[in-house]
């Protein structure tokens, strides 16, 4: 039984830029993520791959190059509403703990 | 050639999910470019997506090296599971001029009352929490 060469583990953190060829120049889209593929013989193989968008550049045909960060406003949001409810619940603990001694 | 139908869905699977790393380029954020009136509008989206699979095969009874009768009287048999699935979420688009260039954010508000509520519920049982401790003090 021939076991397929499956790929130890391995992961990339950078990927390069994405460019799309538009009228007024190119666009480069930075991202940031990493793919992580690996696996053990004889059959067992996995891959997970995340990227997000961070900077959008534009190389203008006359050599000007404009730059703007992609907000992740959503998840910054959902971040915050995470730490306040630890923070919430971090302190009815220690409420609950002063109030027994 | 491999006959063995079992270790052709394998190494098919294999394939598929080892060139997985190969096509996970920056690209899949990008969606397709729309240009109206010198305006040129380019979606961006964030995405995930994992895959996996487990495959294996066996032969009853142990090593066929055992006689040369032997394997005829034995079973043999396969079976594997696999898995998948990818996400996409807009985040932004780009917004482009002769000499502007925008990003506009996309802000999934279901996704942030969800999360408000969850947080509220969780505020709620935890005051009530402190307010019970403090009551039987």
């Amino acid at each position: 039984m021939n076991a397929p060469a499956a790929p130890a583990w391995s992961s990339r953190r950078e990927i390069p830029p994405a460019r799309v060829e538009t009228g007024v120049g190119a666009v480069e889209v930075h991202v940031r993520g990493g793919v992580v593929a690996g696996g053990a013989p004889p059959g067992a193989q996995f891959a997970l791959y995340r990227m997000r968008p961070t900077e959008v550049v534009v190389h203008r045909p006359d050599g000007r190059r404009d730059r703007a960060r992609v907000p992740d406003t959503g998840a910054g949001t959902l971040r915050r509403l995470l730490l306040a409810g630890a923070a919430v619940a971090l302190l009815s603990l220690i409420v609950e703990r002063t109030l027994r001694t | 050639m491999n006959n063995d139908p079992v270790e052709t869905v394998r190494d098919t699977l294999a394939g598929t999910v080892g060139r997985i790393p190969s096509i996970a380029t920056a690209e899949a954020v990008v969606g397709p470019v729309r240009e109206e009136n010198g305006r040129i509008a380019i979606p961006l989206a964030s995405v995930a997506a994992g895959f996996g699979l487990g495959l294996g095969a066996g032969h009853e009874g142990g090593d066929a090296a055992d006689g040369d009768d032997a394997p005829a009287a034995r079973g043999s048999g396969g079976g594997g599971g696999g898995g998948g699935g990818a996400k996409a979420r807009p985040v932004a688009v780009v917004e482009l001029t002769e000499n502007e260039l925008q990003v506009h954010q996309v802000v999934d508000s279901t996704r942030i009352a969800v999360a408000s509520l969850a947080l509220a519920g969780w505020c709620v049982f935890w005051i009530t929490r402190t307010i019970r401790a403090f009551r039987r003090r």
